[in-house]
């Protein structure tokens, strides 16, 4: 028994302390550490959803999947990567290139005109010399705004 | 509380040269301490538990790109692209410095393995019951290092639409967000 209880039964106040078995009490202890030790994932690793764009025309036009739409898709917003800073395009006009620090600002004033609900439909593109990273962060801008339409590709 | 000088002794379990005993040896354990310890650590260890266990396993070197609004990744095929190679399932597809300097888009080698396994995915589908007749879940997870230009990965991306995986996930690494400036 892992506890023992005084039943008390003497002719003193019937005590309320419990004794706890200690020894069956580090067993456990020391399995649930090793049991957790073993499975424990040191290393969290999340994720950012996004679907592929056939803005490629020659591979996709030979695709053999369905589902991928090969028109021009509608979007409200084309974000264009370039080493030199990001081209934003709201249906085809040309609102401005920008670095990486003006960006902030200039999406913060298109949600703020888009109000509260606005999630616009955004075509995400980059240039072939463009670091990976660098399009992980316009992805990560976009998703803080709370926009979640987006497709990923190149031109 | 009255505040005393330490004893010399540091565990009073352990004797001291000079009690004229013989000396122990075996020394005792502070079982409240120990006790307090194991459960700081089942503690820690139960808050960093994850049930899902380690979904994607990265190669050495790849370093992933950090990013703040990101989601809880699900068990999907990996697809990993590090600075030398580009693996698909722990299968090597080839080097990634040679698909880089590539001039085609097709991958063919990465093309198969997608293939087969959508196929494999589709059999398992009709096998079960549950499942017939609806669409298969075709989502793959991109890990891929954040120094890589973005060349490779859109290479990557159109052979795994071509395949039939048009959806993905990129694997990043969470960080928290930048406190806001009152």
């Amino acid at each position: 028994m892992g506890v023992s209880i005084d039943q008390g039964g003497g002719k003193g106040r019937k005590s309320v302390d419990s004794e706890l078995n200690l020894i069956p009490f580090i067993d456990l202890l020391s399995v649930c550490i090793l049991f957790l030790l073993m499975t424990a994932v040191w290393v969290h690793i999340s994720k950012m959803s996004a679907f592929s764009q056939p803005s490629g025309e020659a591979l996709i036009s030979h695709s053999e999947v369905s589902s991928i739409n090969q028109a021009k898709e509608e979007r409200d917003y084309d974000f264009l990567i370039r080493t030199s800073g990001v081209e934003i395009k709201q249906d085809g006009r040309t609102l401005g290139q920008f670095d990486l620090t003006q960006l902030e600002a200039k999406m913060d004033q298109i949600k703020k005109q888009g109000g509260a609900a606005f999630d616009p439909k955004i075509s995400l593109r980059s240039a072939d010399d463009v670091v990976y990273d660098d399009v992980i962060y316009v992805l990560d801008q976009i998703f803080t705004r709370g926009w979640t339409k987006v497709t990923v590709g190149g031109f | 509380m009255a505040i005393y000088a330490p004893d010399r002794r540091v565990n009073p379990t352990i004797r001291r040269k000079n009690t004229g005993g013989r000396k122990s040896v075996y020394a005792g354990l502070f079982l409240t301490s120990m006790v307090d310890m194991f459960a700081i650590l089942v503690i820690f260890l139960l808050q960093s538990f994850d049930a899902d266990g380690e979904l994607i396993v990265l190669p050495k070197g790849l370093e992933l790109p950090l990013a703040v609004n990101t989601g809880t990744l699900q068990r999907a095929p990996v697809l990993s692209v590090s600075r030398e190679k580009i693996e698909f399932e722990g299968i090597e597809i080839g080097r990634t410095l040679e698909i880089s300097a590539q001039t085609e888009w097709p991958i063919p080698k990465l093309q198969e393995a997608l293939k087969a396994y959508k196929a494999k995915l589709e059999l398992e589908a009709q096998a079960d019951p549950l499942k017939a007749g609806q669409p298969i879940d075709a989502k793959i997870n991109i890990s891929a290092d954040r120094r890589l230009q973005f060349q490779v990965i859109k290479k990557v991306i159109y052979n795994a639409s071509y395949a039939g995986f048009p959806d993905f996930r990129f694997a990043v690494f969470g960080k928290s967000k930048p406190a806001e400036n009152p």
